[in-house]
């Protein structure tokens, strides 16, 4: 679409002020299976959203043919939407930042790398995890999804922004069983070049996590003292990230709302949120609304200590936006979002927390947290499965239990954080970390 | 749209390395999304969504490729790389395109992109009011109207070429009740296969009401009490509970290649013999229904159960090829973006015999699940979970209290022997059930049932 085009003719229909982001993606995926492809898809997809001050209402719309035919729809869109507003919340389009920082990154050499030789890679892992273990009886899927991705940001009032990033990512979905019983696992890691992989490692590192699943059992209805491991950990926290999200405190849903620099939480906690973080996997230079990225401390030692805004909530809250605002893809409407958001970790290793606990659970995998919590209570109830520990060691594994408690108290009683910060895929990130007690239903 | 011509051209195209079999699936979407906050709108959302997606099939293996630029150029340059996936010789031409006609159902009488923003907000307002005024500990209402019009043409090299329309409405309805630093949720979101007509058939108002009512009850509700115990599930949304322990572990997704826990067990009992259970994508104006499946399929009404016995799967093309069975019509995906794959359309348990009074009074220490949420499974396993919205605690055949913050988690297989009451009260509700092929309208559905045993999960 020529954007001069429809910036012209955006200001002759009276639109104060006019937006266009644009994004395109190349992706491929192979999938392998029973060392053949199984499924193979390649894409070049992409959109354009644009949003536009009218009579000081923001109105949106988006579209994927892109002609300049849609101009005129697109006029009309933004007129009709931002007239149907009735919310007297403040609104504006950024004119931009004065610096915009460099992140530094990996090279991502999968690019370039031939769907031939990633095809080959595909089928050897699928073959060696296979044959890792006798009670590994199938590999249900073996894949690989290279994407490259280029955002442009342009505005009326002189913005012009273009970021580009790609990614690589790839895992391994097992299937043990013995007897009657089956469990399954993958690990999923992101890829920058193939000569530097060590499979062994990932092998030996996905058996074990499917091997240790087996045979497991519930254990009996209560309160124990509880490690949720990094990976599991970090799913719950991305339930939660609403709690610090600049709008939902200004319209009072966040239990957060008025506790700025209040202790929320146990004084061993601290959270950042650093879209600057090398390599890290939700970096960038700046947000969908063009705010040059910053590292703030959201909660230090359990202090609460700022909200993630953008630049709606920012003036609704009388403050700067903090370059967290966010579409979920080009098709939704701005909203506030972390990046790379991760509990600091600290001194323990897993073996340590352990330890410490003496008896107890491990819960490495938490299951249906779109549905099993409520994010504005805080209160969760969630499929769980781990281990059993007893004088600091595990002993057996556990699944089909629950476990159940609330947010906000339990990160008042921490009794201790792990080394071992994992992050998401999508940057949300923590370590493992020993709580004092959780509700469990099991037998 | 693209020409019949056009389309041949690419699917010809596609076989030149030994495909047997090329399909292309061209949709364009008009969405509409108006968002209220304590009936004031906060935002207003539109867009066009308009791309093609082109599949090659060569026995076992599949190729897929999605681009929004349809120029030829550019749609015959995708053929050509696709089929370079594979490394034989050309075994076929695509056959001459005609046109499937058929007479359409789910046909809406006022199509919402002939109504107003203002008409559709009005409505949203209305829930969004009765909402508010339903108690003063509802603090806050958020109401979301969406709709959207999917038009999509599906060519195969067959020489098939067919097209539906799916208009879809629907009103999405969060209360919060706040006191004393508590809050509780409430939702209740009705959808349907319909136009506008849809708002004049429903009491807008009641379903505000609704919401705000499962709100205010759980913001007086205690802690959900654990352990194992029976549960009885109410009808709607209750469905949940056969779409997880059972729904996903029947599409040929999972069951092809031997990962579902219900391989292999066609005409076994794998429920008790109360257990009746269908798939249904013919049911007029249904939220999960359509004239044809994403493959161009007509959908159709399949029985899952029999009185306990396994009767059949919910079959794509590919996958069917692997199971040696044919496709019945649940080929479905949410966009061009997605390939398509076998899913669920209306799934629910049939009507059986019991009375939901009668569950309650045999129950002598468990939970009645009034409304639930969503859940989730795991196929390979048959471990699932899913939320209760809505909970009561009966002790001596009598409801005694509300309780909040549980879930149930159980095994699919085990779960569906320990049916032990079917009532007969069978009610659809609407979902959006996401997976491999992204994000899909879905009914679930079920009269009441009991399950002498499930692992309850609360906090006391």
């Amino acid at each position: 679409m020529n954007v001069q085009l429809l910036m012209d003719r955006a200001k002759a229909a009276k639109i104060e002020a006019v937006e266009v982001y644009i994004q395109r993606k190349e992706n491929e995926t192979i999938q392998i299976y029973d060392q053949k492809v199984d499924n193979f898809t390649i894409a070049q997809s992409g959109g354009i959203a644009v949003r536009g001050l009218y009579q000081g209402k923001m109105g949106y719309c988006f579209l994927e043919e892109d002609t300049d035919d849609n101009i005129d729809w697109c006029i009309q869109m933004i007129k009709e939407n931002a007239s149907s507003i009735e919310s007297d919340d403040l609104v504006k389009i950024f004119a931009g930042s004065e610096q915009y920082p460099t992140i530094e990154k990996r090279e991502n050499q999968m690019l370039s790398v031939p769907t031939s030789q990633k095809i080959q890679f595909l089928k050897e892992l699928e073959q060696r995890v296979k044959e890792s273990d006798p009670r590994i009886e199938q590999v249900m899927t073996t894949m690989m999804e290279t994407e490259k991705v280029k955002t442009e940001l342009i505005n009326s009032l002189g913005l012009q922004l273009v970021n580009e990033d790609s990614y690589c990512i790839f895992y391994a979905y097992a299937l043990a069983g013995e007897q009657n019983d089956h469990k399954s696992a993958y690990e999923l890691k992101r890829l920058y070049e193939l000569n530097s992989f060590d499979m062994d490692q990932y092998v030996n590192q996905l058996k074990d996590k499917v091997i240790q699943k087996l045979n497991a059992k519930q254990v009996k209805t209560g309160k124990y003292p509880i490690i949720i491991k990094n990976e599991a950990m970090s799913s719950l926290l991305g339930a939660f990230t609403d709690l610090f999200n600049g709008e939902q405190v200004y319209k009072g849903i966040s239990l957060l709302k008025d506790r700025l620099d209040e202790m929320i939480f146990d004084e061993k906690i601290t959270i950042y949120d650093d879209p600057l973080k090398a390599d890290g996997n939700a970096s960038t230079p700046f947000d969908d609304e063009g705010v040059a990225s910053m590292k703030k401390t959201i909660v230090e030692n359990g202090q609460l200590k700022m909200f993630l805004q953008n630049q709606k909530s920012a003036m609704m809250m009388h403050t700067e936006s903090t370059g967290n605002g966010f579409k979920h893809g080009y098709a939704s409407q701005i909203s506030i979002r972390p990046t790379n958001f991760y509990i600091e970790p600290k001194g323990s290793s897993l073996k340590q927390l352990c330890e410490q606990m003496q008896s107890g659970l491990i819960i490495d995998e938490l299951n249906g947290l779109h549905a099993g919590l409520n994010p504005i209570s805080t209160d969760f109830s969630l499929q769980a499965s781990g281990f059993v520990v007893e004088n600091g060691e595990i002993v057996r594994p556990v699944n089909l239990i629950t476990v159940a408690g609330n947010f906000m108290e339990m990160m008042k009683q921490v009794d201790g954080v792990g080394s071992d910060l994992y992050e998401a895929l999508s940057g949300i990130g923590s370590p493992s970390i020993l709580f004092h007690s959780l509700a469990i239903s099991g037998e | 749209m693209l020409e019949k011509q056009q389309l041949q051209m690419i699917l010809d195209a596609c076989l030149q390395t030994g495909g047997d079999h090329a399909e292309i699936f061209e949709e364009k979407k008009i969405t509409n999304q108006y968002a209220l906050l304590n009936g004031k709108v906060d935002s207003s959302n539109c867009g066009i969504v308009y791309g093609v997606g082109i599949r090659i099939f060569h026995e076992l293996e599949s190729v897929y490729a999605y681009s929004n630029d349809t120029s030829m150029e550019n749609l015959l340059k995708m053929a050509k790389e696709l089929s370079e996936s594979f490394e034989g010789n050309r075994i076929m031409h695509s056959e001459e395109l005609k046109t499937v006609e058929y007479k359409r159902n789910h046909v809406v009488q006022i199509e919402p992109q002939t109504v107003c923003s203002a008409d559709k907000i009005a409505i949203a307002k209305k829930a969004s009011l009765a909402a508010m005024n339903y108690d003063e500990v509802i603090q806050k209402v958020m109401v979301r109207y969406s709709d959207e019009k999917q038009e999509v043409a599906i060519s195969n090299s067959e020489g098939k070429y067919i097209q539906d329309t799916r208009i879809r409405t629907r009103l999405m309805i969060q209360a919060i009740a706040m006191k004393d630093g508590k809050m509780e949720t409430g939702f209740y979101g009705p959808g349907a296969s319909k136009g506008m007509e849809f708002y004049d058939e429903i009491d807008v108002e009641e379903a505000g009401r609704e919401a705000a009512r499962i709100a205010k009850t759980m913001l007086f509700a205690d802690e959900c009490p654990s352990g194992t115990m029976p549960v009885i599930i109410d009808n709607g949304f209750g469905g949940v509970i056969f779409h997880e322990a059972c729904g996903h572990a029947l599409e040929a997704s999972s069951v092809a290649k031997g990962q579902s826990v219900f391989c292999g067990k066609l005409n076994q009992k794998i429920a008790s013999d109360k257990v009746c259970a269908v798939d249904d994508g013919t049911i007029e104006h249904a939220w999960g229904s359509a004239n044809i499946d994403d493959e161009g399929n007509f959908t159709r009404r399949n029985v899952l159960i029999d009185h306990g016995i396994l009767k059949g799967y919910m079959v794509d093309t590919l996958n069917g090829r692997r199971m040696k069975m044919s496709p019945t019509g649940n080929s479905r995906r949410q966009s061009y973006q997605f390939e398509t794959t076998s899913r669920m359309t209306n799934t629910f348990l049939l009507e059986g015999t019991d009375e939901l009074e009668d569950m309650i009074k045999e129950t002598k220490y468990g939970l009645y699940c009034k409304s639930m949420s969503g859940g989730s499974v795991n196929p390979s396993t048959g471990d699932f979970n899913f939320a209760v919205q809505e909970g009561y605690l009966i002790q001596d055949g009598q409801i005694v209290k509300p309780v909040k913050g549980a879930s149930l988690i159980g095994n699919g297989a085990e779960t569906l022997l320990n049916i032990d009451r079917v009532g007969k009260n069978l009610a659809r509700a609407q979902g959006m059930c996401g997976s491999s092929s992204g994000s899909i309208p879905t009914d679930v559905g079920q009269p009441a049932i009991r399950v002498s045993r499930m692992i309850v999960g609360g906090r006391e």
